[in-house]
């Protein structure tokens, strides 16, 4: 028994700061815990064990789910990537399972012969291999934590459990990271709209860096189409609605204030675009062949849009200098 | 497909043989994705139905059928699970970010995790 580990059915303030950290993408890949067997609630020979990836936050929200179950987690070692992403790589996969079994002396602890697996972790799993070669019988379980109480009562997965959702409370967690991911392309792109336009430079830097990078994935389901891109390109437009009523109440010159307000409206579509294109890897989704298929299709049109939109603004910008208008 | 047929003769000999005419987008030129299920070899286990996490299998009648076969997100994991090698896709990770970085680089194709995400 020195092989295993104990763990809890309780988080705590570490844990909930650890999440925290791991939500806006500090030092993402070092969220682990240690690939292992561990025991929650003084499991037997008879209690059930639940295969999970080694990422905390995955850890966490298996063991947090067992309040006052009996169990054995086994922990794999995924390089601190959760289980969906990982059994995409083959982390999370046949080879890990038939280590960590070996590895922990699994067959000596437990009488019976059967694995529980979240069911996202199945695209790097051959079931019938781990099979054979280390005797235990791959039974997946619920996609969701939160179901593993349920399905432990019968071991029977509703057709509920095993549909994949996309709620707002999943999509809006991965906000501060989107915020975080394009940091060092939003902030000099932010600075220098300030400069050269001043507030309504700040209205478009709000709107198209921190406006956009929440509302698409808050609206994702409501926005047209099912093609990213156009998803963006939609929310692009929606969110330069705004900044268009503002140059109209203003007292821009009429010409001024078409090119000012066609740059805006390109240049929302073609970045925003992009950036529905890039929250393809976000979402539980998007195919390969989709992704390629969109990135041919639509970039060529965003990079168009996002260039016009670019010239049109300095032409407005040199405009205003030159006294044009 | 030859379900009338009682004759106990050993199938006539066609390109792909003992896998059947495949059925799926992927059978296709210009599906919108590459899954394809070869029924001939399909035993109805129903691995796929479980796995699948967009429920794009259901087992009637002893075979896996696709019910919802434009759902498809190529993850793999009816492939990877199915002992009988009745389901192909091409899988991979659907990552715009991923592949476009990829395609910069010039490196073959990232994945989550150190190297891409960052």
């Amino acid at each position: 028994m020195s092989l295993t580990m104990d763990t809890t059915d309780t988080l705590g303030g570490k844990e909930r700061n650890d999440h925290i950290l791991a939500r806006i993408g500090y030092k993402r890949g070092e969220h682990r815990v240690t690939p292992g067997l561990y025991r929650v609630n003084g499991p037997d020979d008879k209690s059930p064990v639940l295969v999970t990836s080694n990422y905390s936050l995955s850890f966490d929200a298996v063991r947090s789910h067992l309040k006052g179950i009996a169990a054995w987690v086994l922990v794999l070692d995924t390089k601190g990537i959760n289980v969906w992403c990982a059994a995409g790589k083959g982390t999370f996969g046949t080879d890990e399972i038939v280590r960590q079994v070996k590895g922990t002396g699994l067959e000596e602890i437990v009488s019976h012969r059967r694995l529980i697996l979240p069911q996202l972790g199945a695209p790097g799993v051959k079931a019938h291999e781990v099979k054979e070669r280390t005797g235990f019988v791959v039974e997946y379980g619920p996609i969701r934590a939160e179901d593993i109480p349920a399905y432990l009562k019968d071991r029977k997965a509703t057709p509920e459990m095993r549909q994949v959702q996309f709620p707002a409370k999943d999509r809006v967690v991965l906000v501060p990271v989107e915020w975080r991911n394009y940091l060092k392309l939003g902030i000099p792109a932010g600075l220098l709209l300030v400069v050269l336009a001043g507030w309504f430079g700040l209205g478009v830097f709000l709107l198209g860096y921190v406006g956009s990078l929440f509302f698409f994935p808050l609206l994702f389901p409501y926005l047209p189409s099912k093609k990213f891109s156009i998803k963006g390109m939609a929310l692009g437009a929606l969110l330069s609605l705004p900044l268009l009523a503002w140059s109209w109440l203003g007292p821009m010159p009429l010409v001024e204030m078409a090119l000012v307000d066609l740059a805006v409206l390109l240049g929302m579509m073609g970045v925003v675009g992009y950036v529905g294109l890039n929250f393809t890897g976000s979402t539980p989704y998007a195919s390969r062949t989709g992704v390629k298929d969109e990135i041919f299709r639509f970039i060529p049109p965003m990079v168009a849009m996002s260039a016009t939109g670019l010239a049109l603004a300095v032409a407005a910008g040199i405009g205003i200098y030159a006294g044009w208008f | 497909m030859a379900e009338s047929c009682n004759c106990t003769s050993p199938k006539p000999m066609l390109i792909g043989i003992g896998d059947g005419v495949p059925v799926g987008p992927g059978s296709k030129p210009g599906g919108i994705n590459t899954l394809m299920l070869f029924p001939d070899k399909c035993t109805g286990c129903g691995r796929c139905q479980q796995v699948c996490p967009h429920r794009v299998f259901e087992v009637k009648g002893g075979k896996a059928a696709m019910v919802n076969a434009d759902a498809c997100m190529e993850c793999g994991a009816c492939m990877m699970n199915c002992p009988e090698s009745a389901i192909k896709v091409d899988s991979g990770v659907g990552c715009a970010m991923a592949m476009i970085k990829a395609a910069l680089k010039g490196s073959k194709e990232v994945t989550c995790g150190d190297d891409c995400c960052n």
